[in-house]
């Protein structure tokens, strides 16, 4: 008796062996799938790294291009196109289409979020052209080059930390908008980052240029470290603050106002030799912290002006109040706030150099 | 009216912890977020801490009602309802078993097919699954509890590995302002949310198996307060990491989370996830399913055999007849309901009972 029980989950498990192979050089791995619209009709494209040069000389590196009605329809065209298996799960960026992310994103979010092969940490990324140019650009780089660079820009740079994840946790959540990061191809053919597009509900309607990117950063990660801001003293001299820490302190009041109060460690960089150790102290410091509170209070009172929150002002508020109501605040209370930005900036160091 | 068990029959009764621990993390602990912030919102955790308070209190009632000479909810039965009512109250709650099990197995297969093998068949992997579950129920009571030993820590370890990385995007302010439900909210969460606990109420079929019972009740306790701690821990961050209109629009919350986890060797830990949780509903079936031939030996001398046989032949069967998402949920909001009142309802009107007899 007990040798059938053995014997029937090995021979089982045999058999479990012999079916459903998937070898992974049959396998077209999808990297970035872009979305664009025209004329009402969805049109997908999806790059797909390639390892072998041999395969890259008999086989021209195309991207698949499909068009469909639905976002998830793109797919059945792309299965034409190609004599392997088509596979999601190592998907690293979704890229989108400015007239797309106009016209509404939520069926593409909605989407992405009920596949359960595709990973929260992958990212979404705005194209000021069509998404098809910019994947179109991306077959001459390394596999997963487009996603690399933001994740290492959102890491090492101005541009704050998204992903699948933290943008369908602000799509669904009432107090805030979500930011998804913008990419362009230069005239001389680079990909770089460029801003952050701001949506209202599910459409693209604001756009922020690397500099505000930089400012949106500051309210809302957790860790800004190696972001970097320049200033211009009165005197002329350009300074460049490389931040360390930044610690944020916010309160509410029911005026109805919003303060923030910044702490920031940072370093200093360019031109410090031309200046003296008293005027790093006093001087400098206070400059970089008004100009600094100047440049944030702008962003959020254009922000506030242009309706959107990205920064979560409404969740600050739905914190402290326990009859918060979105469309309330968002019409009635959120065009009056007035904000008070308090900066406090530390010269931490000035490098190596004396 | 005792009956008197063999003493090799017998398990020593701090086995009751592990036994209590695999028999309640079934299937509710990878998506009773969904259910909790659909009621309660942001305050979730709240009413699972709750939960877990207010199972203390039955816990206490089931050992009150238990108390007397090895004793099991048959003999109690029998003893307050007379012969015939009393089996018909006790295959009542046979029934209420099954449905148990069959929802934990058909929502385990259903996980697997939409997350691993969307296109492998039902029948395939359930009969597999049963054929484990057979070798394991009819060892008897005794190898239940190895199994239910063997992998009662497997959530705990599952969760301590994944729980890290979600906390890189969660955020204090989510759960704030606390408390801020109406009374009717809470109670309605309470009643919707409850099922993610039950299983231990096992305990009446097996507690004369247990040496020296009465003195197991400090680890019954212990167990309970064990899966609070860890069902609350698993709130607090779900409610932390996602926001609640995510929370309400995902229906596996717990491997949801699981997807954020980046490791240079494994790249979708939610897989891992999925497959460890067979080590966790397996117990959960085992015990339900031998505490049904238990009930049926008790009751009318059947061979366990027999009636294994017959409740795993009923689990494939249904399973079967479950073809879709939307069957399977009408299934689960049954068996909760049935379990709240079973747990809420008719314990605490056994007690009665029992108090009212003992002053008459």
């Amino acid at each position: 008796m007990n040798k059938i029980f053995i014997c029937i989950p090995i021979f089982c498990l045999l058999l479990i062996g012999c079916s459903r192979t998937t070898i992974i050089d049959d396998v077209k791995i999808i990297q970035s799938i872009g979305y664009d619209i025209e004329n009402n009709e969805i049109i997908g494209t999806a790059s797909y790294p390639v390892y072998v040069e041999s395969i890259q000389e008999s086989h021209p590196r195309k991207l698949f291009t499909a068009e469909s009605k639905t976002t998830t329809g793109v797919f059945t065209s792309f299965t034409k196109q190609t004599a392997d298996e088509i596979d999601m799960s190592q998907l690293g960026s979704v890229v989108i289409g400015d007239a797309f992310a106009k016209n509404g994103i939520s069926d593409l979010l909605v989407n992405l979020n009920s596949d359960p092969n595709i990973g929260t940490n992958s990212t979404l990324i705005i194209s000021k052209k069509t998404a098809s140019e910019l994947l179109e650009e991306t077959m001459n780089y390394p596999p997963y080059f487009l996603s690399s660079v933001l994740d290492q820009s959102m890491e090492n740079g101005n541009v704050p930390l998204t992903n699948l994840h933290t943008i369908s946790n602000q799509y669904y959540r009432e107090s805030q908008d979500m930011y998804i990061p913008k990419m362009e191809i230069t005239n001389e053919g680079l990909i770089v980052g460029d801003g952050v597009g701001i949506f209202k509900n599910d459409k693209l309607s604001v756009s922020l240029d690397n500099r505000e990117t930089f400012l949106l950063k500051m309210f809302v990660d957790k860790s800004v470290y190696n972001s970097t801001y320049e200033v211009t003293t009165s005197d002329n001299i350009d300074l460049l603050a490389k931040i360390i820490s930044n610690k944020i302190k916010s309160s509410v009041n029911n005026s109805p106002g919003v303060n923030y109060k910044f702490n920031l460690k940072v370093y200093l960089k360019e031109k410090t030799t031309k200046l003296s150790v008293s005027d790093i102290t006093n001087r400098i410091t206070k400059e970089i912290e008004t100009s600094l509170e100047k440049d944030l209070l702008n962003l959020l009172e254009k922000l506030k002006n242009e309706n959107v929150d990205p920064v979560g002002i409404g969740e600050l508020y739905r914190v402290s109040q326990r009859n918060w109501e979105k469309n309330e605040f968002y019409r009635e209370i959120y065009p009056n706030i007035k904000f008070n930005i308090e900066a406090n900036v530390n010269i931490v160091n000035t490098g190596a150099a004396e | 009216m005792g009956n008197i068990q063999k003493e090799n029959y017998l398990v020593s009764n701090f086995f009751v912890f592990f036994i209590i621990i695999s028999s309640q993390n079934g299937i509710g602990l990878l998506g009773f977020q969904n259910i909790i912030a659909k009621n309660a919102k942001h305050d979730g955790w709240i009413v699972v801490l709750l939960i877990g308070i207010s199972l203390q209190i039955v816990l206490w009632l089931i050992y009150e009602i238990l108390k007397g000479d090895n004793k099991d909810i048959m003999t109690i039965h029998n003893e307050f309802f007379g012969k015939f009512f009393g089996s018909v109250a006790s295959i009542f709650i046979s029934i209420y078993f099954l449905t148990a099990t069959i929802t934990v197995f058909r929502t385990y297969l259903e996980i697997v097919q939409v997350w691993a093998f969307p296109s492998v068949s039902l029948w395939e992997i359930s009969i597999l699954m049963l054929l484990i579950i057979y070798y394991i129920v009819s060892g008897g009571f005794r190898v239940v509890t190895g199994i239910c030993f063997l992998f009662a820590f497997i959530p705990s370890i599952l969760f301590f590995l994944s729980l890290y990385f979600p906390l890189k995007f969660s955020n204090i302010n989510n759960i704030l302002p606390i408390f801020n439900l109406s009374f009717i909210d809470l109670i309605k969460a309470f009643k919707e949310s409850s099922s993610i606990f039950f299983g231990f109420e096992t305990l009446l079929i097996y507690f004369p198996l247990v040496k020296n019972a009465h003195h197991s009740k400090i680890w019954a306790n212990i167990a309970i307060m064990f899966t609070t701690i860890i069902f609350t821990i698993v709130a607090l961050v779900s409610l932390t990491y996602f926001s609640v209109g995510q929370l309400v629009n995902s229906k596996w919350p717990t491997l949801e989370m699981t997807k954020i986890m980046e490791l240079p060797f494994v790249e979708r830990f939610e897989f891992i996830f999925i497959f460890s949780w067979l080590a966790i509903i397996i117990p959960t079936i085992s015990l339900h399913i031998w505490s049904i031939s238990r009930i049926y030996k008790r009751l009318f001398n059947v061979k366990p055999r027999i009636s294994l046989i017959n409740s795993l032949v009923l689990i494939l069967v249904f399973t079967l007849i479950i073809d879709n998402y939307f069957k399977a949920e009408i299934l689960n909001s049954i068996v909760s309901q049935m379990g709240f009142y079973f747990i809420y309802i008719y314990i605490p009107l056994l007690f009665l009972i029992k108090v009212i007899r003992r002053y008459h």
